[in-house]
């Protein structure tokens, strides 16, 4: 075997294939889903970003209390506002796509906040 | 080899070698690696003139190399005075020095078969491309080659210089100089290793002499279990790879001149330093591959002299380049996730001013929204507050209920922050009275982990 013309050959197939490769790279596309919560008062704001339709429940959780008060539909980006009123603890924001899996599947993406408004 | 074949064979693999570390660094929206967030900042300070302290995250001794940081703040002229966007460009392309230091010096010392082979092997090693994104060594390795070079042809004064030069990019000259002035001294030549640490000694007395009044603040030793948790799987996956099975082989198969013997003595030198973080971390074990791969590659350029087993060299070049090629596209993406980009985005627009959240994104954070303050700098090696580092970063890597009732009793912050890549969060949630008023995540297309933010009641 000649090295002397298998490695230049092996080279430039090698380095070439390299070079190639990386035209493959996208580069991360920096939009993200997000929420967040914006207090005022009893009212409370739930900003959304999402880039495919998801449901928000929001619930009243506190150890003696938990319950389901609104289930709404978002998609693309906007503001919810949920209006709390005559209640004194925690209130929790679900945000999912489709059911709410179990087991070691994904849960939805939850937010809470605390509020006084009795 | 023919004239043409060569230049051309050169040209494929500078040109390849390129595009492998710029492709991907121009499709990113920030710098690949994150240490550039510092870098970054520090060469902002530059533009202003050599800075005796660091202002961030608290002010101590600016004791970090300034060549690097210099270039950058000369480079960043061209990208409108955004060091941000020229760290993007110019470590990586910087990167290459090495490689073409290695076909010189090959070419001169040992032919020009040998040189092509070593340039080829080391342009694309990936734990070179991958240093090549954020760590300022790699340019400091390559003027520690030219060094070796000077070393060997007997012109001790140009190596001490050359290692000067080193000493003024990178921390890590001086584990390169002790395997010169091992060789120097082994061989009783005490006026030649005076002559070669000359230049050095007179830089590290300007640079840290003059600050010698601020060594104390920066307490850096920061403990093993951090470098245990940074180390990846891929360095894991390779390291034994190269220190286990090949460098002893090409060790007894090249032990013949002075050149595979200084070769061999660096990757002994650097296997006992790479388990040191067994011990202790300050050798940087997430770098040993690279200096380990330079002695492979010296050593098997060498031993492709030999006439036995040419096909199996050959068989073993094209392996490990296939498998470097695979790894290059698999690491280079940016650290900064796009979770933790809006993330950072909005909190960057809350009116609270303290956040707590693991080192990396810390580091990002105070560069993207540089008016918050965040108690972790990226520049771990110089750790203004010790205590607090370590209460902070084992928050994040600790289940302990204790510690975050600690933390958040002590350091008061407005704001925790939990990246996409960290955990830990249900052990907050469950420990102490929090909202948690921020997710953000990202579907491509399976879901990865949230990001969040937390306000402590």
């Amino acid at each position: 075997m000649n090295l002397d013309k298998l490695i230049p050959v092996l080279i430039v197939l090698c380095s070439l294939a390299a070079a190639a490769s990386v035209l493959s790279f996208k580069g991360q596309d920096y939009s993200a889903d997000y929420v967040y919560i914006q207090k005022t008062g009893c009212d409370l704001f739930l900003h959304y970003k999402v880039s495919r339709p998801m449901t928000v429940d929001v619930w009243l959780d506190e150890k003696d209390i938990k319950r389901r008060v609104m289930s709404q539909e978002i998609s693309g980006e906007g503001v919810l506002e949920y209006f709390v009123s005559s209640y004194s603890g925690r209130i929790r924001f679900d945000v999912y796509a489709g059911k709410i899996l179990k087991g070691s599947e994904r849960s939805p993406y939850t937010l809470y906040e605390w509020v006084d408004c009795k | 080899m023919n004239r043409k074949i060569l230049v051309l064979c050169v040209l494929v693999i500078l040109l390849s070698g390129l595009a492998v570390r710029l492709v991907p660094a121009s499709r990113e929206k920030y710098p690949i690696g994150y240490d550039n967030f510092f870098h970054a900042r520090m060469a902002e300070l530059y533009s202003n003139g050599v800075p005796r302290t660091i202002p961030w995250p608290e002010e101590r001794a600016n004791l970090y190399p300034p060549s690097y940081h210099l270039l950058l703040a000369g480079a960043s002229v061209f990208f409108g005075g955004d060091a941000l966007q020229a760290s993007r460009f110019l470590l990586p392309a910087l990167s290459m020095l090495l490689p073409l230091t290695l076909l010189y010096v090959l070419a001169k010392i040992k032919g020009w078969r040998e040189a092509l082979v070593g340039f080829f092997l080391m342009t694309f090693n990936p734990f070179l491309i991958t240093a090549g994104y954020n760590s300022p060594e790699v340019v400091g390795l390559a003027l520690s080659l030219a060094a070796f070079y000077f070393l060997y042809k007997d012109r001790i004064l140009l190596a001490g210089l050359a290692q000067a030069a080193c000493f003024s990019f990178s921390f890590m000259a001086g584990v390169y100089s002790s395997v010169m002035l091992l060789l120097l001294l082994r061989g009783k030549r005490l006026k030649d290793a005076a002559l070669f640490l000359a230049p050095s000694a007179v830089f590290l007395l300007a640079w840290y002499g003059s600050r010698y009044d601020l060594l104390y603040q920066s307490t850096n030793f920061f403990g093993s279990k951090y470098v245990f948790m940074s180390l990846r799987d891929w360095l894991f996956l390779y390291s034994p790879f190269i220190l286990g099975a090949v460098i002893p082989v090409l060790f007894c198969s090249s032990y013949r001149s002075r050149f595979d013997r200084f070769w061999a003595v660096w990757s002994v030198f650097f296997l006992v330093a790479y388990f040191s973080f067994l011990v202790t971390p300050v050798l940087h074990p997430w770098r040993m591959p690279l200096y380990l791969s330079v002695g492979f590659v010296m050593l098997v350029s060498s031993a492709l002299r030999g006439a036995k087993g040419q096909a199996l060299k050959v068989l073993f070049i094209v392996s490990f380049t296939a498998a470097c090629i695979v790894t290059v596209n698999t690491v280079a993406h940016s650290s900064l996730t796009p979770p933790d980009d809006a993330l950072i985005q909005w909190i960057s627009g809350q009116s609270g001013q303290r956040v707590m959240s693991e080192y990396s994104l810390c580091g990002h954070l105070l560069t993207l929204a540089p008016q918050k303050s965040c108690n972790l700098d990226l520049y771990f090696e110089s750790i203004p507050d010790k205590q607090k580092w370590d209460d902070y970063e084992r928050m994040f890597w600790e289940y302990s209920p204790e510690l975050v009732r600690k933390n958040i009793n002590e350091y008061s912050p407005d704001y925790i922050v939990y990246g996409s890549r960290d955990w830990g969060r249900e052990i907050l949630e469950d420990s102490v009275n929090v909202s948690k008023v921020f997710v953000s995540w990202k579907c491509d297309p399976l879901c990865g982990q949230e990001a969040a933010v937390y306000v402590p009641r």
